[in-house]
């Protein structure tokens, strides 16, 4: 015996052995006929609806639960298709002059009314929420992706020996200085002069200096992942570093990239409208929501109160579905309760 | 025995969720009296944690909960947060499962018990409130209470939060005290004082205690009654003695053999269901081929005289080494084919480090490491790559070992895809691994999520056999699994070793799961081996003063033998405060 005071074999301890009986015991028995039996069936029944019931069936069902998730999607749905339809089926176009009826209210013919210029204002505000639109959705998706490849790349090396810590380091610096250069100036230098080729080019300006903090987060995120046993698992097989970074990194925050895109779109666009408004953005022959409100005449709330309102209306709605998605995929937000 | 300090009628608590409603517990009843110790049993999800925050009124808002719940004759359910919240620290009090989490650790461990103090005394000043934490922590058994008092959580070792925490849980002479799993995140030496020193304080308390606890072994030297949980409702409830040698329902049996003995030789007997196994298994082998001598066998995995030093630096710009902690210091052993080495250790031995040291598969800082007869340090990369397929590993938490984005299918079929098979032979033997583990074929389009913590643990097997591996390494595989669960785990390895011929390292902290499992010992403490040997002559005659120690601290899941090795260890004197005095003025 191991121990001096273990006195094991009570008559009532002999009984209990006896219990170890295969026959007796199923767990023994199964164990013993076969060893892969004693655990291994799936529960059934209702047990079974639960299983197999998909992640994103769950994402779905609280994302859809959710009362700002419904009211942001109906709002963001009206407005895309307003961009998409309105500015063919309307009679004036952006730049359309109607100088009779300058600085007139809304009226059956010109719904949003005329500014001072005889621009038709709902005109001009369709083709803006078009534009801004389209550079909120692009610069949101750069963004992300930017910051993607900066923030794993960098998280994923920083624990790869002396060099890695080096590559990590430049990453992490390169990071730091884009976040102290003043990046409302140099947009302000550049963007008239990459306006003159194509408004498009507000995409990757805006880009460039907004992948910083996400990419920060990402670098942090990916730190953590790494130091997870199925990564770990993952390089003791031999898989290949790029392989671990696209196949087990990258899904394990998708969830997350996902919701900073979605919030990133109203940031993308508050920007592009900001810099429009004060004449350093969007340029003729295009219009923005902030070229728009650009032609603001306090005394006239119509020329100005219209474009506000679907600026607004069009931020919020997206900050409502972010939200939304958010507290769908975070397990230990409200949104789980019932 | 007549005095009823808590008394649970009927208790059933329902959780709403994303599939219908969710019993957590289910018309449970039970009585605890003065002075009695009861210990709820069960394997994880079977609602013993949950019946028990209901008596704190800890469960949250959305939890529905119905029956009746009295502690010494008050109703909790009619009491708000504000009376509930005299009575918690006061009248009841909990010591939690995890140490590092329940201490807060901004604030001073002295501080924190002080305020368990205050706050139901206001009248004592906060001197007295901190002589009085100083007195707790020296008699639980810190010692320098006066210095450990100022000191943060961060700075006490795991066994040391726990004691402290049981100060705490002391501090007021509580009636009722809960433990839930108190020592499940201790080392095994460390979970016997624990248990001893929360055994004596509620003997010198006189209080009733109900200690929440999957672990069989811990409750026999612990529990006056043992209530055995299963699903949500009660299976069995009765003295100690009556559940381990007269159970009367199927599972209380079928949990009691499932528990890994330490005590006993495979000769004397089969008391658990792995030992029970193994023991088939391995008769079943010595039936059909005479065993080749160890000597004679290829050497699989040989280490010599591994070292792997960390220096300590301290200095912001200019780092300077000021020490250096030696995790692996020089260790040697060999395995050979088809053989089942375990290394065991408590936490911070260096185990981990070993294994780690093994897979990197590069040259070691000091030490040989071969592999089938090849120095790691001289592999090309090719070689290397090629060698990642005969030596794998099996993480220990299973959770965490698999990625939860991808089906298991392609969690088996990666080291494959990495060593180039062709997808029909993939396909065919993800086929035969998923059936070489116990699970269906079917399975391989499912999730990880979708799995139990046993079933994922399997496929984590499968994984590490996918290419015919020639050694597999196992980091603490069963420790994160229910009883019954590592049971069948542990046949299946048995299984696997026999039928595959693979070879074992074996990494584990828990000797009695070792036991059945392993042909040698080595039995690690910083960084060293001090002991290694045939896993008989280690448990029959163990040579070193460590490995007396560790097996003296298995808890044994006989309540006579546990009685008989308990020991007084809380200070009478310090609680009572007859010696507070040296404690602060050390400080």
């Amino acid at each position: 015996m191991t121990n001096p005071s273990d006195m094991r074999g009570t008559d009532e301890a002999a009984q209990l052995q006896a219990h170890s009986d295969p026959a007796e015991n199923p767990v023994i028995a199964s164990v013993l006929n076969d060893p892969s039996l004693s655990e291994q069936d799936l529960p059934q029944g209702d047990a079974r609806a639960i299983e197999s019931m998909g992640r994103s069936e769950l994402l779905r069902r609280r994302f859809l639960r959710n009362r700002s998730a419904q009211i942001g999607m109906v709002v963001f749905a009206l407005l895309v298709l307003l961009a998409i339809f309105a500015p063919m089926f309307y009679q004036y176009g952006p730049f359309e002059r109607d100088l009779r009826n300058a600085l007139s209210g809304p009226s059956a013919y010109h719904w949003f009314g005329v500014n001072e210029r005889g621009l038709d204002i709902f005109a001009r505000t369709m083709q803006g929420l078009r534009i801004s639109l389209v550079i909120g959705l692009g610069t949101a998706v750069l963004t992300s992706f930017l910051s993607v490849v900066v923030g794993i790349v960098a998280g994923f090396v920083s624990s790869k020996g002396r060099w890695g810590a080096l590559a990590d380091g430049a990453l992490v610096n390169l990071i730091n200085l884009f976040l102290v250069i003043p990046s409302l100036l140099l947009l302000m230098l550049f963007s008239p002069v990459l306006q003159q080729r194509s408004w498009l080019w507000m995409i990757p300006l805006l880009a460039l200096f907004a992948w910083m903090l996400t990419a920060r987060v990402l670098r942090a995120m990916t730190q953590q992942l790494v130091r997870t046993e199925y990564v770990e698992a993952a390089k003791f097989m031999g898989v290949h570093p790029v392989v671990t970074m696209t196949r087990h990194i990258l899904p394990n925050i998708a969830s997350w990239i996902i919701i900073d895109t979605t919030l990133g779109v109203s940031g993308a666009i508050l920007g592009e409208t900001g810099l429009s408004f004060i004449g350093f953005g969007i340029q003729y022959p295009q219009v923005s929501l902030g070229t728009v409100l650009q032609d603001y005449n306090i005394s006239a709330p119509y020329t100005w109160i219209p474009p506000a309102a679907v600026l607004a209306a069009l931020v919020i709605s997206i900050n409502l579905m972010g939200e939304a998605l958010r507290d769908a995929l975070d397990p230990t937000s409200g949104a789980s309760r019932l | 025995m007549s005095d009823t300090i808590l008394s649970v009628r009927d208790l059933t608590v329902t959780f709403p969720s994303e599939h219908g409603t969710v019993r957590a517990v289910q018309n449970l009843s039970y009585e605890v009296h003065k002075g009695e110790a009861l210990a709820i049993v069960g394997e994880s999800g079977s609602g013993k944690s949950v019946s028990s925050l209901a008596v704190m009124g800890l469960l949250p808002a959305t939890a529905s909960i119905s029956g009746e719940i009295e502690l010494m004759g008050r109703k909790i359910f009619t009491l708000d947060d504000k009376q509930l919240s005299e009575l918690r620290g006061n009248t009841i009090s909990m010591v939690f499962q995890d140490p590092l989490s329940a201490l807060t650790p901004v604030y001073r461990v002295g501080d924190q018990i002080a305020e368990v103090v205050r706050i139901h005394h206001p009248e004592r000043s906060a001197a007295a409130a901190q002589a009085r934490a100083v007195e707790l922590l020296e008699a639980v058994g810190i010692p320098e209470p006066g210095r450990r008092a100022k000191q943060y959580p961060h700075e006490f070792s795991g066994g040391m939060r726990q004691r402290a925490m049981i100060a705490m849980a002391i501090a007021n002479e509580p009636e009722l005290i809960i433990a839930d799993e108190p020592t499940t995140a201790l080392d095994v030496t460390i979970q016997a004082q624990v248990m001893e020193l929360l055994k004596s304080a509620q003997e010198l308390l006189g209080a009733a205690t109900v200690l929440i606890t999957h672990d069989m072994g811990v409750v026999a030297g612990f529990a006056d009654r043992v209530l055995v949980m299963k699903d949500s409702r009660m299976v069995e409830t009765g003295e100690v003695d009556e559940i381990f040698y007269r159970p009367r329902e199927k599972y209380t049996r079928d949990l009691l053999s499932a528990v890994p003995r330490v005590d006993l030789a495979e000769s004397e007997g089969t008391a658990s269901v792995a030992g029970a196994a193994l023991r088939r298994v391995a008769e079943a082998v010595e039936a059909t081929e005479p065993a080749i001598p160890r000597e004679e066998r290829p050497a699989v995995l040989e280490v010599e005289d591994l070292h792997r030093v960390y220096p300590i630096t301290k200095g912001a710009l200019v780092r300077r080494k000021v020490g250096e902690q030696r995790a692996v210091d020089g260790i040697s052993f060999d395995i050979r084919e088809g053989e089942c080495v375990a290394l065991v250790g408590e936490s911070g031995c260096g185990k981990t480090t070993t294994l780690m040291e093994i897979m990197q598969l590069r040259t070691p800082q000091q030490g040989v490491i071969r592999i089938g007869g090849k120095e790691t340090g001289s592999l090309t990369r090719k070689e290397r790559q090629a060698l990642r397929s005969d030596v794998t590993i099996v993480f220990q938490d299973p959770m965490a070992a698999l990625d939860p984005r991808m089906p298991i299918g392609d969690i088996i079929r990666e080291p494959m895809r990495v060593q180039g098979y062709s997808a029909e032979r993939m396909a065919e033997r993800v086929e035969w691994l998923l059936k070489t583990v116990g699970l269906l074929p079917e399975h391989a389009a499912r999730y990880p999520t979708e799995f139990s913590g046993g079933q994922r643990q399997r496929v984590g097997v499968a994984r590490a056999l996918a290419c015919d591996p020639k050694l597999i390494v196992l980091d603490e595989p069963t420790s994160a699994l229910d009883v019954t669960v590592q049971a069948g785990v542990l046949a299946m390895l048995a299984d696997l070793k026999t039928r595959l011929g693979v070879s074992f390292l074996f990494v584990s902290h828990d000797l009695s799961v070792v036991r059945h499992i392993s042909d040698r010992i080595a039995v690690m403490r910083q960084g060293r081996i001090v002991e290694i040997g045939a896993t008989e002559d280690v448990f029959s005659d163990p040579q070193h003063e460590y490995s007396k120690e560790l097996l003296a601290a298995v808890p044994i899941p006989d309540p006579v033998i546990a009685r008989s090795r308990r020991r007084m260890v809380l200070d009478r004197a310090a609680f009572e405060g007859a010696a507070p005095e040296d404690g602060s003025t050390a400080a």
